[in-house]
């Protein structure tokens, strides 16, 4: 018989004792909580400006690697969603704006800076420096957050690492996903099996149209 | 230039725990300590702070004194 062991828990890091369950099932788990299970990034981010000593291109890049409090509940992903636009809608995409300036001492500013429009997504850690700017340098961006997966994107990995190893007991695994702090680590592992019981039910009725 | 968001092999946000580390190895702290209280224990994560160096803030003393210029020459 099937039996599952929490060994360890918080909302950043879950580890799992697996008995009896197939390795190739307990290794779906593992890849589907990397590759499957959405969570908000920034995705497409409008520049007002931007004076810093940091490019365009860099500034965007470590917005997208901001971790965000994901709600899978209040949004869609993009591809699902009937808007089909680049900025997407209110159902698909959640608007961060950040406007800072440094006046008369060197400032840095940090992820918390960030200003959501919806309070259940924001950046999951205040206190990751963003910038640092000198007197006078501006900076005023809107930055546009979507839910996406892990497959396109490692931003949208909800869990950062996730491993599956052997016991002494051949038939024993360990599991361990840690979180990124976008979503609770149990919740991944929950999301994580519902989409693969979602993909074998559509594969099933897949095969029995194509007989 | 200025430290990563995350941690370039796993992904694990670093960025958030740089200033505690400086602030602490500056009290005279061991760094390897340090980095096992903030939890930090891969040594992926661990090169990405330890072997970090921040040269935004060489170049920010140019727009620092920039901006000094400005105000001395009243030039806005």
């Amino acid at each position: 018989m099937a039996t599952i062991k929490i060994l360890e828990s918080s909302d950043s890091h879950v580890k799992l004792l697996l008995k009896g369950i197939d390795r190739v099932y307990a290794n779906a788990l593992r890849r589907f909580a990397i590759s499957e299970v959405p969570c908000m990034a920034v995705d497409e981010i409008v520049i007002h400006e931007n004076s810093s000593v940091l490019y365009d291109e860099i500034l965007a890049h470590r917005l997208g690697l901001i971790p965000l409090t994901t709600d899978l509940e209040g949004y869609i992903l993009p591809e699902d969603c009937s808007c089909k636009t680049s900025l997407g809608c209110t159902k698909c995409r959640v608007l961060l704006v950040l406007d800072a300036v440094a006046t008369d001492e060197v400032k840095t500013i940090y992820s918390g800076d960030l200003v959501s429009e919806d309070t259940r997504v924001k950046p999951h850690l205040d206190n990751i420096p963003i910038v640092k700017l000198a007197p006078t340098q501006k900076i005023k961006l809107e930055a546009y957050a979507k839910l996406g997966k892990g497959r396109n994107h490692a931003k949208w990995q909800p869990a950062t690492v996730s491993t599956l190893t052997d016991t002494d007991n051949a038939s024993e695994f360990h599991l361990t996903i840690e979180s990124n702090g976008s979503l609770p680590a149990k919740e991944i592992l929950l999301q994580a099996t519902n989409i693969l019981n979602t993909k074998l039910k559509n594969m099933t009725e897949t095969i029995k149209e194509s007989a | 230039m200025i430290i990563p968001v995350r941690c370039f092999s796993c992904g694990t946000v670093v960025a958030d725990k740089l200033e505690t580390l400086e602030s602490r190895t500056s009290n005279g702290e061991s760094p390897a300590d340090i980095l096992n209280d903030l939890g930090v224990t891969r040594y992926c994560c661990r090169r990405m702070l330890l072997s970090n160096s921040n040269v935004i803030d060489q170049i920010i003393q140019y727009h620092e004194s920039l901006h000094d210029k400005r105000v001395e020459f009243d030039f806005s």
